[in-house]
């Protein structure tokens, strides 16, 4: 029997909200393991539907190669995830993030756009409660702001799936090869702002950072990767999203380097690492659409893992500055180690799953004749190696200076545990990565990842970027301070706009309301004493409306007026007959 | 750190790839340009340092704000 692994892990979460907390620790690090192994039952060409309305059936379930991998990928990471949250307490936080991971299964498994859009929308709805349960005035702010950009991007998603739906095309089609009409505008858009790419990147930053660490565990790999899976279904082959991926690359490696923030500093490489598998959704070779996927994978467990390590240091000591703790390593030695593990990996260090994944895509811009891409890639992973492994591992973990960060909070098992297996899986796939690439989707040559040739290559490169870190130590280590991104735009000028409209319109309302006021108030005075219209003489002092002073006044119209009515009813009657 | 022994690591690293390179092992390139000798050690030098000038000493001075930018003078309370 197959069942969905998305609503399985939806109702581990309605489950981890209703029981009591003794148990919920349990149902959140053993529920998704069911999804895990629906995942691993889930046929090639399996297909699932119901009829919505007369004349919709809506395909919630089909299966081929490309959405499996992503479906496989995301149980293992809600797996980990939900052994990494079992201590918290929080159960509204317990429901969304397992609902969330259940909606991006479920975007990966659908095959029409109904449904795509539905758990689209739902998956920027559960994930804003993530940011929203941290309780501080800045996740406040961050989760409205999310929440805006979302908005912004799933309206025009829905726009121009409406289109597309409109124009008869129910199932989700690569729109590359079609018209470059106005719905496949809209259709880019939206799912441009779900990737994160500039200039509509840094909600992520901003919402990453200010959710909970657990929830920020789920939303590191979510929401792009189901982007990025969107991406190579829709729009594989687009010039566009070629160049839009480099320059996440670049543009995120930058950016990590100012930073100061751990979770900040790990949020600009979620741009730069989906980067890679934008760039390849969009060189398109069988190669280049692998190394998205492959790199997909692989990125959900090294960033996952970079995700709870930084989640555990602020966990355990409080700090979320890097350049307020340094020592970390004698303190937390398994954190350190797995640490390392992910920052290897997400370097493209041999015997790590980042080697395996990420020079597949590299590779394949050159193979495909995109010399600047490939160029660009490369220096992009230079800038990964030099703010993760260097400039993360050794000011929090290596470097002698202490710091003063103690330990205040002893880490639970759980993180133990999930970071752990987390490390294991970077290690299994970095050596043995045939378990990643027969589940590939897509034709391709094979690929070697550790001919010596490539491990040379790797080897030297790296090697030699560690001698500037060196040389720039002394700077490279990050001072308190923010670095404006495009947020600046609705934060400070937009900001500033909408506050002076709101109060030019609030003048206007106000003055209107005065205006009307006097009108209303003279109507009444005048239409208190209707003699003053019958009787009215300029000057006269105008004397307060008494019956007995306009009785006869008053009578002279009333009886024309009777008099008047009664002829046309007469009138009436006897036309009638 | 240690910048001795880490330059030392970096030395021992280099000169025994470039060994291996020198000994036959055949770097893997589409085109002519990534072959020649020590390209590969002079791109990650030549990033590394390309990127930490670009993020720390130009990025950083034109984008970085103290940390109560967006409070000073009034976003949302």
């Amino acid at each position: 029997m197959t069942m969905h692994p998305g609503f399985i892990l939806i109702l581990v979460g309605i489950l981890a909200f209703l029981v009591p907390k003794t148990i919920r620790k349990y149902v959140l690090g053993l529920g998704p393991l069911a999804a895990v192994f629906a995942a691993m039952n889930l046929p090639i060409g399996t297909e699932a539907s119901f009829k919505f309305v007369e004349g919709i059936t809506l395909n919630y379930m089909y299966v081929d190669k490309l959405g499996w991998i992503f479906t496989f990928i995301f149980s293992v990471l809600a797996l980990v995830s939900g052994i990494y949250s079992a201590h918290n307490e929080n159960k509204m936080e317990a429901l969304c993030s397992m609902a969330y991971a259940g909606c991006g299964i479920s975007v990966t498994l659908c095959k029409d756009w109904l449904s795509f859009i539905f758990f689209w929308e739902a998956l920027a709805v559960t994930s804003v409660f993530l940011v929203w349960e941290n309780n501080c005035k800045e996740s406040r702010e961050a989760g409205f702001r999310y929440l805006l950009v979302h908005m912004l991007g799933g309206n025009l998603l829905l726009a121009g799936i409406f289109l597309t739906v409109s124009a008869g095309n129910w199932d989700i089609i690569n729109l590359q090869n079609g018209p470059h009409d106005a719905a496949y505008w809209l259709i880019l858009i939206g799912m441009c702002v779900n990737v994160a790419m500039p200039p509509v990147n840094a909600w992520l930053v901003d919402a990453y950072a200010n959710s909970t660490l657990t929830g920020g565990v789920f939303m590191s790999c979510m929401t792009t990767k189901v982007a990025v899976y969107a991406l190579i279904r829709v729009f594989a082959g687009s010039e566009i999203i070629m160049w839009g991926g480099v320059l996440m690359a670049l543009y995120g490696a930058c950016y990590a380097i100012m930073e100061n923030d751990m979770r900040k500093l790990l949020s600009h490489h979620i741009i730069s690492q989906t980067g890679f598998m934008v760039a390849g959704a969009g060189i398109a070779t069988g190669m280049a659409l692998n190394g998205a996927t492959a790199h997909a994978f692989c990125d959900i467990l090294f960033k996952s893992l970079l995700f709870m390590c930084a989640g555990a240091v602020i966990y355990t000591t409080g700090i979320k500055h890097i350049n307020k703790v340094g020592g970390m390593a004698k303190k937390l030695p398994l954190v350190a180690i797995c640490f390392f593990s992910a920052a290897f990996s997400i370097s493209g260090i041999p015997l790590f799953n980042g080697f395996i994944s990420k020079a597949i895509t590299v590779n394949a811009a050159a193979a495909a004749g995109q010399d600047m891409v490939y160029t660009l890639l490369e220096i992009a992973s230079i800038g990964t190696f030099l703010s993760i492994p260097l400039k993360m591992g050794y000011f929090i973990f290596l470097r002698e200076e202490d710091k003063g960060a103690e330990i205040i909070n002893p880490l639970p098992i759980n993180m133990k545990v999930a970071m752990s297996i987390s490390a294991f899986l970077c290690f299994l796939y970095g050596v043995y990565p045939d378990l990643l690439y027969r589940h590939l989707p897509f034709e391709m040559a094979p690929y070697h990842p550790f001919a010596a040739g490539h491990i040379l290559q790797y080897a030297q490169m790296l090697g030699c970027a560690l001698i500037p870190f060196m040389m720039y130590l002394g700077h490279m280590e990050p001072h308190t301070a923010i670095s404006l991104d495009t947020d600046w735009f609705y934060r400070k000028p937009f900001a500033w706009l909408v506050d002076r409209c709101s109060a030019l319109f609030c003048a206007i309302c106000s003055g209107l309301g005065g205006a009307w006021w006097v009108i209303y108030k003279k109507f009444m005075e005048l239409s208190a004493n209707p003699m003053d219209f019958l009787d009215a003489k300029p000057f006269r002092k105008r004397a307060r409306y008494h019956a007995r002073n306009y009785r006869t006044a008053i009578a002279d119209p009333m009886m024309i007026i009777l008099t008047v009515l009664t002829c046309m009813i007469g009138y009436l009657l006897t036309s009638i007959r | 750190m240690d910048m001795q022994k880490t330059y030392l690591a970096c030395a021992v690293i280099l000169v025994s790839s470039a060994a291996a390179e020198f000994g036959g092992v055949h770097l893997h390139a589409p085109h002519w340009w990534p072959l020649p000798f020590g390209y590969n050690i002079a791109f990650g030098f030549v990033g590394a340092w390309l990127l930490i000038i670009v993020s720390k000493m130009i990025m950083a001075r034109l984008l970085q704000r103290d940390e109560d930018y967006y409070d000073q003078g009034g976003e949302d309370k």
